[in-house]
This record gives C-alpha cells, sequence and structure tokens, in this order.
C-alpha cells in the first residue's frame, strides 16, 4: 500500500495544468528543473500543486541532459529565467556510466578514484551554480541498486558497487552541508519507500530514457513541495487532535476509561503507534491541541493517569476539551497560540467533523483519515507540510515555548493590570545584529510574521545575508525572555540608510508570540536611539495595510510619528524617545 | 468497454469523443506525441490491469493499434 492516499495519476496533473489559470494569484515562485534523463510531466504537476495552494509556478526545464551545459554557461537560459528554487536530478546510471554494469572490470583503486572524481566534479558544478545565482539548489542522493553482478557476494568485495555509491552520497553529503542554499534530495529514500522495481520500470527507460516511471512523478513532484513550502512560507506549525477514536479506540464517555483500546496490543497499539510519532514531531517543535467534544474529567483521566497514553498533559499547548462545537473551539485554539488557521493541521476520525472543518475553515489542512488506524501513523509521517529549510532553535524549543506561554496567560489572570502584570514578567531584549546563526530565525520570521509587520515584505534567507553585509543597511533582531522562560528571536528589522540623516524602516515585525508586551515599543526605541546617536534626523517608518496586519496599524502613530503622504516621519529633534520602564534592554 | 476506453483517450489527448475513431493518432491529434502515448498506455494499464509489452508500446500508433492489443490481452470492446 503507498502511504499517501489519492495521489493522483500523472495524466490528471497534465490535464488539469492546461486548463488552470493562476495568472492572478499573488504568491509566486519559480522552480528550475535540470535532469540527466526525461521529467516530462514534472513541470505540469508541479504547477498544479503550486496552484492547489494558491502559487503561481513559473518553470524552466533544461533541454534532455543539458545540465552540465545550463549551468556551466553564465548566459544559459538557466540563469536568465532567475529561479527561486532549482532541482537538480541526476541518476546513477549516468553519473557511473559503464561501471553501472561492469563495475569489477576495473580494480578497487580505480573505482575509488571514480568516485573522488565525480564527488568533486559534483561539488564544482554545484558552487559554479551557487556563484551565479540567488535560487536554492537541491541536488539528489543516487539510488543504490539492490542488484550486483558479484550477487550474494557483493559484500565481500572491497568497494564494491553498493559501496561506490554509498561513498558518493555520504561525500556529497558532507561536501554540500556547509553550503547554507544547497539541499540534497534523498532519492535513495524515495526508492526505498516505493520499491526500485516500481520507480523503474524498464519499458519507459527503454522506449524514452524515463527513469523515474510516469506513475510515479506525481509522488517525486510531491517530495519536492517540501523544498517549495517552507520558501513561500507556507508550512504548518500546529497539529490539533480529536481524541475518541483518534488518540484512543472507543469513546471515553461510553467505554470508560478501562474500556477505551489503547496499548501494546493491537488495535490499542495502533493508537500508541501514532501517538509516538505526534511526539517526536513535538519534539522538533511542532506545537499539539486538543479539539474534542468530551466529558473533561473522562478525558483529563486518560491523558493524566492511563498506563500507556504517549501525550500528557504538558505536550499540549492548548487543551479544548468540552460541549461547544469544534469551529468555535478551533478559533479559541487559533487565538489561544495566536498562530494563524493557515498554520494548523487537524486529525479527526469523524468524516462529518472534518467536512465541517473543510467548509468553514479550508485554510486548515483537514486530514482525509481513513477508517482504519493502523494508518494514521504512516500518514502523520507522509506529510510534508511541517518541513523547514534550517531547523532553528526557536523550531526544537517551541513546545517547551507554548508551555511557559500557559503559565504567562495564567499570571496574567491573577494580575489586577495590565502594567502590574507586565512588570511582574520582567522581561529582558536583547537586540542582536544579523550573523550567521541568526539569519536564518530572520528569513522564518520575515516569511511567516503576518500580524505585527509593518511592511509584509517577504525576503529569503539569501537576500537577507545580502542586506546585512550592505554597509547602508542595518540587519537585526530582537531574543525576548522573561521569568517563565526564552521566547527565542521573536522580533526582527530591516533598516536603509537613506542619507546621513535619513532612514527608512524597510521591515519591522515582531511574532504575534510576544506582541502587546512593549516589546515592540522597546525595540523601535532601541532604533531611534541609535539613529540619534549617528547623527540622523528623520526616521521614516510605512504601514501598508495587509488582510492580516491590523494589529500595528495605530503602532507608528502612537509612537510619535506623523503621518506624511504614504509615510509616516519621525523626527528626532522634536520627540522623546521612550523605553517602557519595567523592561530591561540591551544590544549585543 | 469501448465507452471506457475512448473516455481515456479523450482525457489523456484533451479532444471531445466524437473526434476519436480507429484511425485516431498523432496525424490527427495534436496533442497524441510518443509522450503523451506513453501516459495513455500506463493509464490504460491500470484501467484494464494488464501490461503491454515493449513491442506492443512501440507498434502502437493509433486507436485500432490499441484495441487489437487490447484483445490480445483479452480485453473485449463492444461496438
Amino acid at each position: 500500500m503507498l502511504p499517501i492516499p489519492n495521489e493522483r495519476k500523472l495524466s490528471d496533473y497534465i490535464s488539469k495544468s492546461a486548463i488552470i489559470d493562476n495568472s492572478t494569484l499573488e504568491k509566486q515562485i519559480r522552480v528550475a528543473i535540470l535532469s540527466s534523463f526525461t521529467l516530462n510531466g514534472i513541470e505540469e504537476t508541479l504547477r498544479v500543486k503550486c496552484f492547489e495552494l494558491k502559487v503561481r509556478c513559473r518553470t524552466y526545464v533544461s533541454r534532455y541532459n543539458q545540465y552540465n551545459q545550463d549551468i556551466l554557461d553564465p548566459k544559459s537560459d538557466l540563469y536568465k529565467f532567475l529561479p527561486d528554487i532549482s532541482l537538480l536530478m541526476i541518476d546513477t546510471r549516468s553519473i557511473l556510466k559503464n561501471l553501472f554494469y561492469t563495475p569489477y572490470s576495473v580494480s578497487s583503486e580505480e573505482r575509488q578514484k571514480y568516485i573522488d572524481n565525480r564527488a568533486r566534479e559534483l561539488l564544482t558544478l554545484v558552487k559554479t551554480f551557487t556563484k551565479r545565482s540567488n535560487s536554492k539548489l537541491i541536488i539528489n542522493n543516487f539510488n543504490i541498486p539492490t542488484y550486483s553482478p558479484y550477487g550474494i557476494c557483493e559484500v565481500k568485495v572491497e568497494y564494491g558497487l553498493k559501496q561506490m555509491i554509498e561513498d558518493l552520497n555520504s561525500k556529497l553529503k558532507s561536501l554540500l552541508r556547509s553550503e547554507p542554499t544547497v539541499y540534497i534530495y534523498d532519492f535513495n529514500a524515495f526508492v526505498t519507500k516505493y520499491g526500485e522495481g516500481n520507480v523503474f520500470d524498464y519499458r519507459q527507460f527503454l522506449v524514452g530514457d524515463i527513469k523515474v516511471a510516469l506513475n510515479y512523478l506525481p509522488y517525486l513532484a510531491e517530495d519536492w513541495m517540501a523544498y517549495i513550502k517552507p520558501t513561500l512560507g507556507l508550512n504548518r506549525k500546529c497539529i490539533v487532535l480529536d481524541l475518541d477514536n483518534t488518540l484512543w479506540g472507543g469513546i471515553v464517555g461510553e467505554d470508560g476509561y478501562e474500556g477505551i483500546e489503547l496499548g501494546p496490543k493491537a488495535p490499542g497499539a495502533a493508537f500508541v503507534e501514532f501517538q509516538r510519532h505526534l511526539l517526536s514531531l513535538y519534539q522538533r517543535g511542532v506545537v499539539l491541541a486538543i479539539n474534542s467534544k468530551n466529558n473533561p474529567e473522562d478525558a483529563l483521566k486518560v491523558i493524566r493517569k492511563h498506563p500507556y497514553m504517549v501525550l500528557r498533559e504538558e505536550n499540549f499547548a492548548s487543551l479544548r476539551i468540552n460541549w461547544n462545537d469544534k469551529i468555535t473551539n478551533m478559533r479559541e485554539i487559533a487565538e489561544e497560540l495566536n498562530i494563524g488557521l493557515d498554520s494548523i493541521v487537524y486529525f479527526d476520525d469523524d468524516p462529518v467533523n472534518r467536512e465541517l472543518m473543510l467548509k468553514i475553515f479550508p485554510e486548515i489542512l483537514t486530514v482525509d483519515l481513513p477508517n482504519d488506524p493502523s494508518l494514521y501513523a504512516p500518514i502523520l509521517m507522509s506529510l510534508n507540510d511541517f518541513d523547514v529549510l534550517k531547523l532553528t532553535e526557536e523550531d526544537t524549543k517551541r513546545g517547551q515555548m507554548y508551555a511557559q506561554q500557559r503559565k504567562r496567560i495564567e499570571l496574567e489572570k491573577t494580575s489586577t493590570n495590565l502594567d502590574d502584570y507586565l512588570s511582574q514578567l520582567g522581561i529582558r531584549v536583547t537586540v542582536k545584529k544579523a550573523d550567521e546563526f541568526t539569519i536564518p530565525r530572520i528569513a522564518q520570521l520575515v516569511l511567516k510574521t503576518n500580524q505585527f509587520n509593518l511592511t509584509t515584505r517577504r525576503y529569503q534567507e539569501e537576500d537577507i545575508m545580502k542586506f546585512s553585509k550592505e554597509e547602508s543597511m542595518l540587519v537585526a533582531c530582537a531574543q525576548v525572555e522573561d521569568k517563565f522562560g526564552d521566547n527565542g528571536i521573536t522580533g526582527a528589522y530591516i533598516i536603509k540608510k537613506d542619507s546621513p540623516l535619513e532612514w527608512t524602516i524597510d521591515t519591522f515585525l515582531l511574532s504575534c508570540r510576544v506582541m502587546g508586551r512593549g516589546v515592540e515599543e522597546a525595540i523601535m526605541g532601541f532604533i531611534l536611539k541609535a539613529a540619534k546617536k549617528e547623527g540622523v534626523v528623520t526616521v521614516k517608518g510605512q504601514y501598508i495595510p495587509t488582510k492580516k496586519n491590523k494589529a500595528c496599524e495605530q503602532f507608528l502613530g502612537n509612537l510619535g510619528f506623523k503621518k506624511e503622504g504614504q509615510n509616516w516621519i519621525y523626527s528626532l529633534h522634536d520627540n522623546l524617545i521612550k523605553i517602557p520602564s519595567y523592561m530591561e534592554l540591551k544590544s549585543e | 468497454m469501448s465507452v471506457k476506453l475512448y473516455d481515456l483517450i479523450a482525457r489523456v489527448m484533451q479532444v471531445p469523443i466524437s473526434k476519436i475513431d480507429d484511425t485516431s493518432g498523432p496525424e490527427t491529434i495534436e496533442r497524441w506525441d510518443s509522450f503523451q502515448k506513453l501516459i495513455l498506455l500506463y493509464d490504460l494499464e491500470a484501467a484494464f490491469e494488464i501490461k503491454f509489452t515493449l513491442d506492443e508500446v512501440l507498434s502502437i500508433n493509433t486507436v485500432a493499434d490499441i484495441k487489437r492489443n487490447l484483445l490480445n490481452h483479452g480485453v473485449l470492446l463492444d461496438g
């Protein structure tokens, strides 16, 4: 059985791509496809998959086996196309040439030398590309053939056929690890997942040099979407779960604490397995929440006490266990966690609930769960929506941070007023310059922040890297801590120094996680003080309204910026810069 | 079964069913190139649960060829 249900046929994608109109879509991505073999049909599939995410995908496909020329020629159409993402696909046969068939016609030393040379050539090719293009480059590793002419003795041969490929893969990995814009696509895992006999069809190979069978191209395209989604900030960060028949089998309100299915034996083991994979996602930073119609006492007893429950109360950032409708609960979860509905993935066994959720909140990814809990874990693992291009410290600590957030909310409830609450929090803000450690996180914030974002300008990590090196620009971020813990880097700004007397705030944003605690005033105060110190007279800000950034509409006005046409102007002569008194502000 | 066959051809080649007859092929259908033919054959294999041989894949050029080869695999078409 294939792990992704409902993947369509290649012909469906090709037919659909001919009739879709993506010209009006706001989000765009330019994808270049470079390959050593025929990949016809993949661009149509990517276009449709992007269209379904409301993204206009423009494609460039290099001519048959012309990837080398395209990369080496600085004037090639590839570079003129200005791709955002480039996918370079080279197959094992092309890299090994005759040695694929007759590896043992040469000595093991020669085989090693051959692989060393291929690895070096690939590295040169990759470096040539990254020097000439700002595009991300995704290069595949090589699938290890299952066949060897030595058969069962293959394992006894020194540096045999399989070891050649393994070595090439590991060399690629270590050579490219430090290239910030290069990613290795694990094609060998793709072949393992779907089977060599399925992915490689001899008839298609012999007739048209097709080395990924046509019926598997949609699966390959889906794997590539894992790179496209985070490039556009379309990755998701929260899983909302139902309880009965989703986290355990049966209905706790009817079957009772002892009657539910959850334990080492099937079918209860299916739910344990699902929960274990959820826990692993939690540990890597995916936020978990519950949306369940249940008696809270019944459900909480299971969550707190059941011996085979893997996920416990502290793993959930929000628990909505009540008799309210699921739509209201979902809206409240999004509000409580301060995340967009488009960041949520929803698991519920009940098709009626799923249909309702799809209808009311189409932006939520409602997973089409089959009526078979043994498939819950593989379906969860097949989702590529949680992928990020770089795992930052903030990502891995997110679950913990949301648990701290629950404690902050409790303090807020017991405080008599806002000032009292804020001063008790003991907020510390540290402004940090953009560097190799902070830039991945700044890029993440720039791509994803919607609510407190004055201009919503989206830049890729490579752009931010470039800005940070320019003398006429200032890129920085802010780490926010308080007595409950570290919120991580949750604010960022980009300043353009137009002249010695004037600065423009190109980008100013704050993660919704720390909004409304004076952090935004403190960071802006820091910028204004820095401007004054350098003798700047005016600082120019902008508020570009979007559907989502109403939260910062009044921000510049409240701080003393005066509206002049499209801009907000702050005169450093006339104004005193204020920083909230309850806050500790420093810079590194 | 002819209906199913014609439906498939119409969908893959993006032509109305009324435009398809035994002589249809690369000469009469614009999208019918060697690549779209492979896609069509794959869809036919999935729909009729058969597998064409390499010779069959190479020799099929028209709808009449498809019908003949389907028959070789025991697929009975009416009309």
